[in-house]
């Protein structure tokens, strides 16, 4: 029985060597494909798994400060902070520390922004012109932000240098209440010239907007040797222009935040926070009532994006005999502002060192004295505070369009047009507003009434203790980044191509008009502690009066960010787990619990709309978070690797099953003459069995080496016991696969041996008289033949848009999200061995059933070639029922992998219903060729043997 | 594995053949069904030879064919050495073939084998208490083709495979041999001598011939001579 088998084999060889190869590229592929989508399911659950923990597991927030599209969407809002006025109470905070199962819970109540200046000094003695007796310098800056976009230009600064000798009244001897008397210029000749007036006394008359330029402006004068400022320094030829930064404020837990955040560690210099750390109290000399210093952590970077430009200008002679002669200051600065002048110099300046020397100032606050300055608001007083509201957002498409949103500039302060308070305000304020809810909150000194005469002075002051580092702060993994908003904004990267180009690839980064889209992180932290000296009734007044825009003082907190006691892993029971404790807080406090552990980063898209100052229409992608994505990802990496697995199997045991059948439908004339002879159903299979098993065995081996080999040549992670696996596989596989063809087989009839193999169709009764009719009739009349070569067809079409459909749906559920992005990435190399497995199974397939399909018919051949058909008629008549048979399967395949897709992996979409399109035109183009290759073959063959064996 | 019978009685004197009233029809795609062997009877003694003549078409091949167990009947009953073999399948109709020698008009030899393992194709899945090679050996000679034992059936010419098929027919020393044209395609000498062969089994072995010829000679040679028309047996003598 072995030496007919064997002899099978080695007369058979090219039919065997082609079983053999189809059963060996399909076990290597079997083997390549498993190994690779195990290894790949792994890789995704491991990344997933490493990512799976951000800073904080829950985001507690007051119900009505989630959008719509955050609970349609499963999303949760970054950038938020800023725009919240609390709702959650002290008490509400306590319940969700004492949930079981709750390790850390902080909480973050905002104060609101507090505006800061800093002087930035401009040295134009380079610029001065030796040879001019008097002269005027004209330094027009001009603010650069929005990546570069927004150019806004702030008022000028005049300098008056004159080489006469200025006489000024020092500080000292001045009397409170007169008003400052202007300097006076000593002419050569002794004459006194009062220049540089004094601004007028602030006329409510007169307001002007607090970004109004011509407000904004001032004139320095600089005598020769001699002179003196106020001070009584030596005077220098040197403009001091005024950069104003809104440091927002908020409170935090000490003890929380150092677990949640590690802030602790971030402290750059002085020093952190005493737990549960309450404001000082104080008393001024002379004053009756006294005030708290709360304790701040100022962050040691301004974090918004700010530069300052600079244009020197000479003005004409004729503009230093304006300041001689012009007794009124506002008109002295218009008629400079009008001036013509010639271009000096031009010069950016960085922001950073006039930060930190403002920085450093607040912590020498002994040096400074909390009463410094009090007139230019560098101050370490809490007179008064801003607040706004969150940003208009309508949806619009698949994300949010912002809409501009006025507001009355008068809230930011008393206008004036004498170059004091007005510079309180960043003149980013005059550009676009998408926030209306803008309030300011004066402080009342709690009704204590100060004396008649005396200064009305705040009760609340603030006393930095150090200064911290946003960039030290724990954010956790990027892949899983959840919002901390209380440290850090990354800003937004352009959503489309217009907005990329229009940002030249940079971010759009929060800037000082806080009533922007982007908001500034907190820059300075106090405790919850000092939350009374601000929040308790009475302490600030809020204009204007509208009951929304008041302090929260029952609920100052606006999130609680909470994290989980102990492991959580991504297993579906730590998953219920966290479940339990989210429901339990909601249900205790009744706020909203956003589940952010195994979530990552998702672009959100919002339209912002065109500014006042070059800022185009925007369209930016804010990174929100996308809830949930772990437990998708893994779910959809399980849902793959099931599927590829699956998919891989059907698809190599249908290619087996299929050359089997072909592989035993070309003997079945043998099986006949056997049984005629009086072998048994059991001989045949006994036969048929050590053939298979033959072969599997040999094919294993081969596809064990092959498998081996591709994984070596690219690179692949495959386990050894995987491809060992594959002998095994390859016998079951071929037995399997072989089984059925070869039960069938053993009961042959064995008429087929005396009547021939051909279908009389009724349909045919007209005899084929043209090349491509005959090739038709061909397949109708063998259906059995033609229905083996469209089925190796179908398979590798049905297989490859299954396997798009699962790719692309693997990608659909994924993508969006940055770990999801990473995870689709790292499986991209799997998913091109499977297209690629997929393709030449399915070649190797079509081109064997083919293959044996023409060897089957040598002697029909033979024949053809015996009646004078030439080497191109024969050709064409077997491409031409090639193609018919591709049309066939590849239609029938394209059809029964579209349902597939449709039914397992979630959906069919346009790009694969194209693939599918291909994979049949390919399929077709792949069926033709193949049986041009076995044709050439047999031709070379004598055709005297191909008639005798047939 | 199981043993095959094998060798036959020499002392039958009942009929080892024993038709009655068979038939076979063909469908055709358009028309009535083709009638190939009609409502035939026949009884045929152990240790004869008989020839079967009749025009092309007439239903020669169908009905050895039937007697074969080639193919199934439609009607009548086929008894052959008291067993009835319109009935049969699986084991026993495996078990039958093998006691009924048949050497097909077209041949019919596995292209993959060599005529060697041709001859003792059907004995290959038997475990047999005899050398089943040297038998096979001895039967290629007896057919004359002894120095081609090795050659595969497309390297032979067709009065060799003629005799390669009857060798194989002969392996299991069968008490029935059909024979269908077993000398057509072979020239008259040749031909002779496979008929002289053959009429030798008969007397040696008291193997029962029955075979379809279209040559009247060999037809006068056997021991009754039956005609066939249009399926139809048309005479009954010797
Ligand atoms: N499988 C079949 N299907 C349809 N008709 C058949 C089949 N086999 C035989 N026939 C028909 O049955 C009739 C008898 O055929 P058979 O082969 O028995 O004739 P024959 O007498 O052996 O002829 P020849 O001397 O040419 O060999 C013929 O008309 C033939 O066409
Ligand atoms: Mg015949």
């Amino acid at each position: 029985m072995l030496a007919i088998a064997a002899s099978q084999w080695r007369v058979r060889l090219r039919r065997s060597v082609a079983l053999l190869s189809m059963i060996a590229v399909a076990v290597a592929g079997f083997t390549l494909l498993t190994g690779a989508a195990v290894t790949s399911r792994l890789d995704a659950v491991g990344t997933v798994s490493a990512n799976y923990r951000p800073v904080y597991d829950l985001l507690v927030r007051p119900k009505d400060a989630v959008l719509p599209l955050e609970r349609e969407r499963n999303l949760v809002q970054s950038g938020q902070l800023a725009g919240m006025r609390g709702g959650i109470t002290p008490a509400q905070w306590r319940e969700i520390q004492a949930v079981q199962g709750v390790s850390v819970a902080a909480p973050v109540a905002m104060i609101g922004y507090v505006m800061r200046t800093v002087p930035v000094t401009v040295d134009l003695s380079e610029h001065l012109d030796p040879n001019a007796e008097r002269q005027v310098l004209r330094v027009q800056p001009t603010w650069l932000t929005d990546a570069g976009l927004s150019h806004i230009p702030d008022g000028p600064a005049f300098l008056y240098v004159t080489r006469n000798r200025l006489d000024v009244v020092p500080n000292k001897e001045l009397t409170s209440g007169g008003g400052l008397p202007p300097p006076e210029e000593i002419d050569a000749d002794g004459r006194r010239v009062k220049i540089c007036p004094a601004a007028a006394a602030v006329d409510q008359q007169d307001w002007l907007s607090p970004t109004d330029p011509r407000a904004r402006s001032s004139l320095t004068c600089v005598g020769g040797p001699g002179s003196t400022d106020r001070e009584g320094r030596a005077m220098r030829p040197v403009v001091t222009l005024v950069w104003t930064v809104p440091f927002l404020m908020a409170a935090v837990d000490p003890d929380s935040e150092a677990a949640l955040a590690g802030l602790d560690d971030a402290v750059t210099s002085g020093r952190y926070f005493t737990p549960a750390e309450a404001p000082t109290q104080r008393r001024l000399d002379g004053m009756p009532y006294p005030y708290s210093v709360l304790p701040v952590l100022v962050a040691d970077q301004p974090q918004v994006d700010s530069t300052l430009d600079v244009a020197v200008q000479r003005l004409n002679p004729d503009a230093a005999e304006l300041v001689r002669t012009t007794a009124d200051d506002k008109r002295l600065r218009a008629a400079l502002g009008a001036e013509a002048g010639t271009p000096v110099a031009q010069r950016s300046t960085p922001l950073r060192k006039p930060y930190q020397d403002m920085v450093d100032r607040m912590l020498r606050p002994d040096e400074l004295g909390v009463e410094y300055d009090l007139a230019t608001a560098n101050t370490m007083w809490l007179d008064q505070f801003w607040t706004v509201g969150p940003p208009k957002r309508v949806q619009s498409g698949d994300g949010l369009r912002a809409q501009p949103d006025p507001y009355d500039l008068k809230i930011w302060g008393q206008g004036a047009d004498d170059g004091g308070s007005s510079r309180h305000v960043p003149m980013e304020f005059a550009d676009t507003s998408v926030r209306s809810g803008v309030a300011v909150h004066r402080n009342l000194s709690h009704g204590y009434e100060a004396q008649p005469g005396d200064v009305q002075m705040p009760d609340a002051a603030l006393g930095a203790v150090g200064t911290f580092d946003p960039a030290r702060i724990s954010l956790g993994s990027a892949l899983s980044a959840v919002p901390m908003d209380t440290y850090f904004n990354p800003g937004a990267e352009g959503a489309d191509e217009a907005s990329r180009q229009a940002l030249g690839g940079r971010r759009l980064a929060p800037n000082s008009n806080v009533t922007g889209l982007l908001s500034q992180p907190p820059l300075m932290l106090t405790t919850m502690d000092a939350l009374p000296a601000v929040f308790d009734p009475g302490a600030y007044s809020t204009e204007p009066s509208y009951p929304e825009y008041q302090l929260n003082t029952a609920a100052p907190i606006s999130v609680v960010r909470v994290r989980l006691a102990g492991d959580v892993g991504v297993d579906p029971l730590s998953r219920e787990r966290v479940r339990v404790i989210a429901e339990e807080i909601a249900q205790r406090t009744g706020l909203q619990v956003d589940i952010t552990l195994g979530s990552s980063p998702t672009a959100m898209t919002v339209h912002y709309p065109a500014g006042n100052y070059g800022r185009p229409d925007l369209a930016v992608a804010e990174p929100w978070v996308q809830k949930g994505v772990a437990a998708v990802l893994v779910r959809a990496a399980d849902r793959k690797s099931v599927l590829l697995s699956v998919l891989v199997l059907a698809v190599c045991a249908l290619a087996v099953l299929n050359a089997n059948t072909a592989a035993i439908r070309a003997r079945r004339t043998e099986f006949g003459i056997l049984t005629c002879l009086g072998w048994g159903r059991r001989h045949l299979l006994k036969l048929m069995f050590i053939e298979i098993v033959g072969i599997g065995l040999a094919a294993g081996v081969a596809g064990t080496g092959l498998a081996l080999g591709i994984a070596l040549g690219l690179g692949l992670n495959i386990a050894w016991s995987h491809t060992l696996l594959a002998v095994p596989a390859a016998v079951a596989l071929a037995l399997l696969a072989g089984g059925w063809p070869a039960w069938r087989a053993a009961r042959p009839d064995p008429g087929e041996i005396i009547r021939p193999a051909v279908l009389g169709l009724a349909v045919h009764r007209q005899a084929p008289r043209r090349l491509t009719t005959l090739a038709l009739a061909n397949l109708a009349r063998t259906p059995g033949r033609t229905a083996l070569g469209a089925m190796s067809l179908m398979i590798g079409v049905a297989a490859l848009t299954m396997l798009l459909a699962i790719t692309f749906a693997f990608r659909g559920a994924l993508t969006g999200t940055l770990l999801g992005d990473a995870v689709t990435l790292q499986a991209r190399a799997v998913d091109h061995i499977a297209v690629a497995v997929t393709i030449v199974l399915g070649i190797v397939s079509v081109a064997d059933v083919l293959y044996l399909n023409i060897s089957e018919r040598a002697a029909e051949f033979a024949l053809f070639g015996a009646v004078g058909w030439t080497d191109a008629m024969l050709n064409r008549l077997v491409v031409v029922e090639a193609i018919g048979m591709g049309v066939i399967g590849g239609t029938l395949g394209a059809a029964a992998g579209l349902g597939a897709a449709a039914v397992f992996a979630g959906g069919v979409t346009a790009p694969i219903v194209w693939c599918s399109a291909a994979a049949l035109v390919f399929g077709v183009a792949v069926s033709a060729a193949s049986v041009v290759v076995p044709i050439a073959v047999l031709r070379r063959l004598p055709t005297a043997q191909l008639l005798a064996e047939g | 594995m199981e043993r095959t019978s094998v060798g036959a009685s020499t002392t039958v004197t009942t009929p080892l053949v024993c038709l009655t009233g068979v038939r076979k029809a063909f469908p055709l795609p358009d028309g009535p069904p083709l009638v190939a062997v009609n409502d035939v009877s026949l009884s045929i003694d152990a240790g004869t030879a008989i020839a079967l003549t009749g025009p092309s078409g007439s239903g020669k091949s169908t009905l050895l064919h039937l007697i074969g167990a080639i193919e199934r009947s439609d009607g009548g009953s086929i008894d052959v050495g008291g067993q009835e073999v319109t009935g049969l399948s699986g084991r026993a109709l495996a078990a039958y073939r093998r006691r009924v020698g048949f050497v097909f008009q077209r041949f019919h030899l596995l292209p993959t084998l060599t005529a060697l393992d041709n001859v003792m194709a059907p004995l290959i899945p038997f475990r047999t208490d005899f050398d089943k090679a040297a038998r096979a050996r001895e039967l290629l000679a007896m057919v004359g083709l002894a120095d081609r034992a090795a050659a595969l059936p497309s390297r032979l010419s067709g009065g060799q495979q003629q005799r390669v098929a009857i060798a194989r027919a002969l392996i299991n020393q069968p008490a029935l041999l059909l024979a269908d044209e077993p000398t057509g395609n072979l020239d008259s000498q040749t031909g002779t001598a496979i008929v002289d062969l053959l009429l030798r089994l008969r007397d040696e072995q008291g193997t029962t011939l029955v075979m379809a010829t279209h040559d009247n000679g060999i037809a006068a040679r056997c021991d009754r001579a039956l005609q066939m028309r249009d399926g139809r047996l048309t005479s009954l003598d010797s």
